[in-house]
């Protein structure tokens, strides 16, 4: 694990992160992704908040279909999660966080 | 290579697949769908969506600043308010740690814990403290904060109300300074108006003395003699402005201190009309008393007392025609209330006045008002002593021209009559007294010597504090006298020096009459205490007094307390013995309060 971890190091994430409005699941859906950011890439990610409410056609560039949706835009491949991002493992695993031999 | 497309294949499939699933079970908020006219957004309202829009809006709606955060203190909600509180948008700042929003700055370390003990204990702490915010600027905040606990009651975090008080912490800042800007200007205005009184007076004492001594030698042509008691009369009428001054300032700030013992009212009056028949020489005016009380014994300051009804008497003499007439009555109105009243037929007091009457620095009508002199404060100070007796003063008038009647109110007691001083029967002495007169200003020295000494008295002088204990080392002395302020030290070290090496009893001589010097004065072990301008009778009466009481030692406790009386007497007390120097005879006739 150390290893895979050394290998990732130098690889910075952009994430996008896209909510409708101000409502508890897009609240959740940032604190989700923010803590999990802070405690596996502190320092090297980026991550952009966008409210589809006020800039639909943002959105569309992305090919979004719902909200809240993340977009991993970098490293690629790109990834899409949808929902509150609370299931954290799965997140992990689709950051490329976690090898699959990582999980118990 | 086909390897990798196929796998990326799955995956995004799966990406669909778990797109639709997540709007099926309504893990969404809302869809976006692509149409002719551009995106339009579809927003899918849930269950609870129409409660949660209501909650939410409620918060957005509130000027507190309203910050949720979990166990670990990260932010998992802030409202509107909160992000311009602090300057951020929600979306940069949910799920980061509280302090990169603001750090809390306490006034002392504790409290913060007391605090967090608060919150763990009772799952609520509210108070005050400063935050930090990101910008470095510092806000004064008052928080209310709850523990947060999930369905199951295990805590999850805390929810801070948070209100920034920094303008209303401003404005009680501004306020406490301001305020005590105004308490050092007061205090200042009081010290001035105290150092102002001590330098008017301290040239009076001299000329005072000298007067008043020239003014009963015999040797003298009358005319001469009537010319000095004119002089004399000025100086202490000068000494009463200075008085009121001081009096007023007292009493606005409540540090007036009244010495109460039992008071035979009439027999007080009586005092009064010598004094007024002194005073009311030139004025075709006549004044009544019409002592008709059948109680008339109460529990109060006699000079205080007296200054009263000098005030109103006075008052009822300016404002009367020449002829007129002033009538002062003493009477019972209900039992156990005595009540004088001073009645004129001058000029009255208009009936919008009447409120105003007792406002110093206001003679109901300021048109005029030159005619009748003074300063207009004799009012306010009267009020004041008798509010201080918790009695009343108050005034009645049908207009003007029509005249005016002030009256006061008191409870009556029993009545309990003072021993008589001992002044009266004092042994006749062999020896000549030797008294050392320890005073900087050196006309004031030279006349006191000279009246002293004229008076049968041996004196040895010193300007100095030094210059005192070198004559105490070489002469003994039977008593101290001495000015409070001297060039190289205070009359209070030197009375401490004396008493302890000689046991000498000391008066004390001040300008100042403040009641702080008075307490310190007694405190430094002198026996009495008067208040310049010194009159030589008074001081040649106090010098006896404090022999008899230092001769009879289980007098001494009561000579204590009427040296204070003596320090308070002002210019009740001078009215007094300017009627004692005009008529020395009826003095022996009249009984003495012991003053």
């Amino acid at each position: 694990m150390e290893a895979a971890r050394r290998g990732q190091s130098e690889e910075r994430y952009l994430l996008r992160l896209y909510i409708a409005g101000t409502t508890p699941r897009s609240n959740r859906a940032i604190v989700n992704i923010r803590k999990i950011c802070e405690e596996h890439l502190k320092g090297r990610y980026e991550l952009e908040v966008v409210d589809v409410m006020k800039n639909p056609s943002l959105a569309a560039g992305e090919q979004i279909i719902a909200a809240p949706t993340l977009v991993k835009k970098l490293p690629l491949p790109l990834r899409r999660f949808i929902g509150d991002l609370s299931e954290t493992e799965r997140i992990l695993l689709g950051l490329d966080l976690r090898k699959q031999e990582d999980n118990p | 290579m086909l390897l990798a497309s196929n796998a990326e294949l799955r995956v995004r499939l799966e990406e669909a697949e778990e797109t639709l699933r997540a709007i099926r079970s309504g893990d969404v908020d809302a869809l976006v769908v692509e149409g002719p006219a551009g995106s339009q957004i579809f927003t899918l309202q849930g269950v609870d969506a129409q409660s949660n829009q209501f909650r939410g809006e409620i918060l957005a709606q509130i000027s507190d600043a309203v910050v949720a955060v979990d166990n670990e203190e990260r932010i998992t909600y802030l409202n509107a308010a909160a992000e311009r509180q602090y300057g951020v948008a929600a979306s940069e700042v949910l799920g980061r740690c509280m302090r990169e929003l603001w750090t809390s700055q306490w006034p002392q370390e504790t409290d913060e814990v007391a605090a967090r003990n608060a919150l763990r204990e009772t799952g609520y702490w509210r108070g005050e403290n400063v935050h930090r915010k990101r910008n470095g600027e510092r806000i004064h905040v008052e928080s209310a904060v709850i523990c947060l606990h999930d369905t199951a009651g295990e805590e999850i975090g805390f929810l801070a109300t948070i209100r920034d008080i920094t303008e209303r912490k401003d404005v009680e800042e501004r306020l406490r300074r301001a305020a005590e800007e105004a308490e050092a200007a007061s205090q200042a205005k009081d010290d001035f108006l105290a150092a102002l009184s001590h330098e008017l007076r301290t040239p009076l004492t001299p000329v005072l003395m000298s007067a008043a001594a020239m003014e009963l030698d015999p040797e003298l042509p009358d005319a001469i003699r009537e010319q000095l008691s004119m002089i004399r009369r000025n100086i202490q009428l000068e000494a009463r402005l200075i008085d009121d001054l001081l009096d007023l300032t007292h009493i606005t700030r409540r540090t007036l201190q009244i010495h109460q013992v039992v008071v035979d009212v009439h027999e007080l009056l009586g005092h009064t009309e010598e004094i007024v028949r002194s005073e009311a020489v030139g004025h075709d005016r006549v004044v009544e008393f019409r002592l008709e009380a059948r109680q008339y014994h109460v529990i109060a300051d006699p000079t205080r007392l007296q200054q009263v009804f000098w005030n109103l008497i006075k008052n009822a003499l300016k404002f009367s025609e020449d002829g007129g007439r002033v009538t002062v009555r003493t009477s019972n109105p209900s039992p156990h209330r005595f009540a004088v009243s001073v009645e004129d037929h001058g000029i009255g007091i208009a009936q919008e006045a009447l409120g105003r009457i007792f406002s110093a620095f206001d003679q109901g009508e300021l048109k005029g008002r030159h005619r009748f002199g003074g300063l207009g404060l004799g009012l306010a100070i009267s009020k004041g002593i008798v509010d201080l007796h918790n009695g009343s003063l108050h005034v009645e008038s049908e207009g003007r021209g029509r005249g005016a009647t002030f009256t006061v109110e008191l409870e009556t007691t029993a009545p309990k009559r003072n021993r008589e001083s001992p002044v009266q029967n004092l042994p006749a002495r062999t020896m000549p007294l030797r008294l050392l007169i320890v005073e900087d200003h050196e006309p004031t020295l030279a006349t006191m010597k000279r009246l002293l000494e004229r008076s049968g008295y041996r004196v040895c002088s010193a300007a100095t504090m030094s210059e005192a204990l070198a004559v105490a080392s070489a002469t003994k002395c039977d008593v101290l006298i001495s000015d409070l302020g001297l060039p190289d030290g205070s009359g209070l070290d030197l009375m401490r020096e004396i008493h302890q090496r000689y046991g000498w009893p000391g008066i004390a001589l001040t300008g100042y009459g403040m009641e702080e010097d008075i307490r310190r004065v007694t405190e430094s072990g002198f026996g009495a205490h008067l208040v310049k301008p010194i009159d030589i009778a008074q001081l040649r009466a106090t010098i006896e007094r404090l022999l008899a009481a230092t001769e009879t030692p289980e007098e001494v406790p009561r000579f204590a307390n009427g040296a204070q009386r003596t320090s308070g007497a002002r210019s009740g007390n001078l009215g007094e013995k300017a009627a004692d120097h005009l008529k020395p005879k009826k003095r022996s006739e009249k009984k003495s309060t012991g003053q």
